[in-house]
């Protein structure tokens, strides 16, 4: 009787503290949620605020974002002025020992823009274009980041970080083999897209993004500008729209009518397609719909 | 009033000044939000002397200047300017302690709108319908309730919703403060009832947010208020608020937005002698209003809506308001610009007043003002 209640109390113990030492990490978007995962694995219980299908630039400040950030140890920001959101919820949620990871730390942003920057430009984001993880390779220094404050945070599992951050480089590796390949099928295609969110992914896979249905980012389309763009397609032959998942098909859908053009649904985001359900798988999705398009 | 301005100066010096005591690295956020309208009024009346009047209006300009002071404090003033000649006034000057306290505590000093249900915390640039309830404007003043006091929130989760419990202390005068009445009489009254001290009063709130499903969000609150609100004529009150709040948000294009109050009141007020030989009684007058609202987001940039509007008069026992209206808008870009249309029906007992209007209003705001909460 004795063995069992000193069983109990060693179990009651203990089981907490299994509990406690398991990181909470709360994510802007699902992709930095995605790595986050894949480096923490058992060690650490991942939420995305965003949704993959979710417009990451606009999301609500709810209360029970605020909770879930409220029981947190980290919380990885997207930056670059994307996430602007996650200031209120992070204030929100009272938490003051949470750990604020900017992810875009390192990232060599693109589209960094000069002169003065007003609304007249649209919602131009001041630091550069935030869609950086679109690149494998800031995918590697995301990693490193997040990693990193990991280990600042469980300095104890720091052997399994370095591990789970081996196994996300090593992977990363294995499929890039298999993205150049695809990415081979699809290099010089030009295609529109509706907001200016893959210059990091055509940088990368050699596509080229010749227009946005969008006449400034943030603007919703006008009929000027998609007269514009009809006849930009026809003269180029361009064939192809893609269209991130949370933006409307009407304009697309006139616009490809007019031209003969294929709308592409192009998810930016973890959990965005059926099929993207992990950072690696998202390229392959992208991939494989461009080169689908293509073929049409 | 001294000590007010003593505080608010003392604010602004907080938010937006090169402090005394350190250097700082960054400007605050500085915002400007503008509301112009185009009235059309009928101003009908029981005996036919409508006065029939088109007219522009600036009905308010608000400037918004916010920042942190520390990773666990951050402070924010809002000037209201009304009309384009005034009163200039400090709508909300109050620092806030973010974190590090314990049980998930804030605590926000200065003055601010009070959490007396969901709608009186919002600026009425939030507000599709325009107009601040009837119920709000007798029972908490034209401007709606601003107080000079404290806050102690915390936010608590119930399995994955949110419960937030707050309670407020501050001053009865508040009740009082607002009404853009800068008569002599009015301002004698106010300097009597420092000199007597001004009453402190007791205010607090519970709200409870569920995700009811990705697209689905409700929110429901109740709140109260207890004490002495003049402390010259020991005038007493007890008010309390039920409210809810359901959003359907299935996307960025489309939104269905939904909220209700109720608010009932009990108060003491002073009535008048019926002739020069009487004297003043104080008599209890307990009201109860309501309002509702109904917005539907379409195409992301346009949205349609009406709202129900009606209140019992919180110092005249026996008189009724009542207003319904329509409304619709245009952002052509979210956040930044509104253009809408309201037409609105109002009709009282109180001044034997009916009155049709139609308003455009232009509301434009310039800077990084932070996102609405829901």
């Amino acid at each position: 009787m004795k063995n069992i209640i000193a069983f109990a109390v060693v179990m009651l113990i203990a089981a907490p503290h299994g509990a406690v030492a398991k990181l909470r990490v709360v994510s802007s978007s699902t992709n930095l949620a995605s790595i986050a995962e894949i480096i923490g694995g058992d060690d650490v219980d991942v939420t995305s605020i965003a949704k993959g299908t979710a417009d990451p630039h606009n999301v609500e400040v709810l209360p029970s974002y605020m909770i879930k950030v409220k029981r947190a140890d980290i919380y990885l920001e997207v930056g670059l002025g994307l996430d602007l959101w996650a200031k209120q919820i992070i204030d929100g949620s009272r938490n003051s020992r949470l750990v604020i990871v900017n992810c875009s730390a390192g990232i060599p942003a693109l589209k960094v823009p000069t002169g003065k920057v007003d609304a007249s430009m649209g919602d131009v984001h001041p630091e550069g274009n935030p869609h950086y993880w679109l690149d494998p390779d800031n995918g590697v220094i995301i990693a490193r980041g997040i990693a990193a404050a990991f280990i600042a945070a469980d300095p104890k599992s720091e052997g399994k970080y370095n591990d789970g951050l081996q196994r996300f480089l090593t992977s990363l590796e294995s499929h890039r083999a298999r993205w150049n390949e695809k990415a081979a099928k699809i290099a010089g295609m030009k295609f529109i897209s509706f907001h200016d969110t893959w210059p990091y992914f055509e940088d990368e896979f050699g596509v080229d993004i010749v227009a946005f249905v969008e006449p400034k980012p943030g603007i919703e389309p006008t009929p000027s500008h998609t007269a514009h763009l009809i006849e930009l397609l026809n003269s180029m032959d361009v064939k192809v729209i893609g269209v991130e998942p949370y933006y409307s098909h009407r304009t697309p859908e006139t616009i490809a009518r007019a031209t003969g053009a294929t709308v592409v649904d192009l998810p930016p985001s973890v959990g965005g397609a059926q099929g993207a359900d992990d950072y690696f798988s998202l390229f392959d999705v992208l991939l494989d719909r461009l080169s689908e398009a293509k073929g049409q | 009033m001294d000590i007010r301005i003593r505080f608010i100066t003392m604010a602004i010096v907080l938010a937006t000044s090169v402090s005394a005591f350190a250097q700082t690295m960054s400007n605050p956020d500085i915002s400007v939000i503008a509301d112009t309208r185009a009235v059309y009024r009928t101003d009908e009346t029981a005996k036919g002397l409508g006065v029939r009047s088109t007219r522009f209006e600036f009905a308010e300009s608000e400037l918004n200047i916010g920042a942190y002071l520390n990773p666990y404090m951050r402070a924010d003033v809002a000037f209201g300017l009304h009309g384009v000649e005034g009163p200039f006034e400090i709508e909300e000057a109050s620092v806030k302690i973010l974190r590090g306290l314990p049980f998930s505590l804030q605590i926000e000093a200065g003055q601010y709108f009070l959490d007396f249900g969901r709608i009186n915390q919002q600026h009425s640039h939030q507000w599709a319908w325009i107009e601040r309830p009837l119920m709000h404007r007798t029972m908490l003043g034209e401007e709606g309730l601003r107080t000079l006091g404290a806050n102690l929130s915390t936010l608590q989760a119930i399995g994955d919703n949110a419960l937030t419990i707050s309670v407020n202390a501050f001053n009865g005068d508040a009740f009082a403060a607002h009404d853009h009445d800068h008569s002599e009489e009015t301002q004698t009254e106010d300097v009597t009832n420092e000199i007597a001290g001004a009453p402190i009063m007791y205010a607090g709130s519970i709200s409870l947010f569920r995700e009811m499903s990705d697209a689905t969000n409700m929110d429901i609150g109740g709140s109260w208020i207890a004490g002495e609100y003049d402390a010259v004529e020991n005038l007493n009150l007890l008010m309390g608020t039920a409210n809810v709040k359901v959003k359907w948000r299935p996307d960025k294009y489309r939104a269905v937005d939904w909220v209700i109050e109720t608010a009932f009141s009990d108060r003491d007020v002073v009535l008048e002698p019926e002739d020069s030989t009487g004297s003043e009684t104080i008599d209890k007058v307990q009201a109860t209003g309501v309002f509702s609202a109904l917005q539907v987001r379409f195409r992301r940039l346009w949205d349609v809506g009406g709202f129900v509007d009606y209140t019992q008069d919180a110092s005249i026992d026996g008189m009724e308001t009542s207003a319904f209206g329509f409304f619709a808008g245009f952002m052509p870009a979210e956040e930044t610009a509104r253009i809408s249309i309201v037409v609105r029906r109002e009709t009282s007992d109180l001044v034997d007043f009916d009155d049709t209007s139609a308003t455009i209003q232009f509301l434009w705001a310039l800077g990084p003002h932070r996102p609405h909460q829901f």
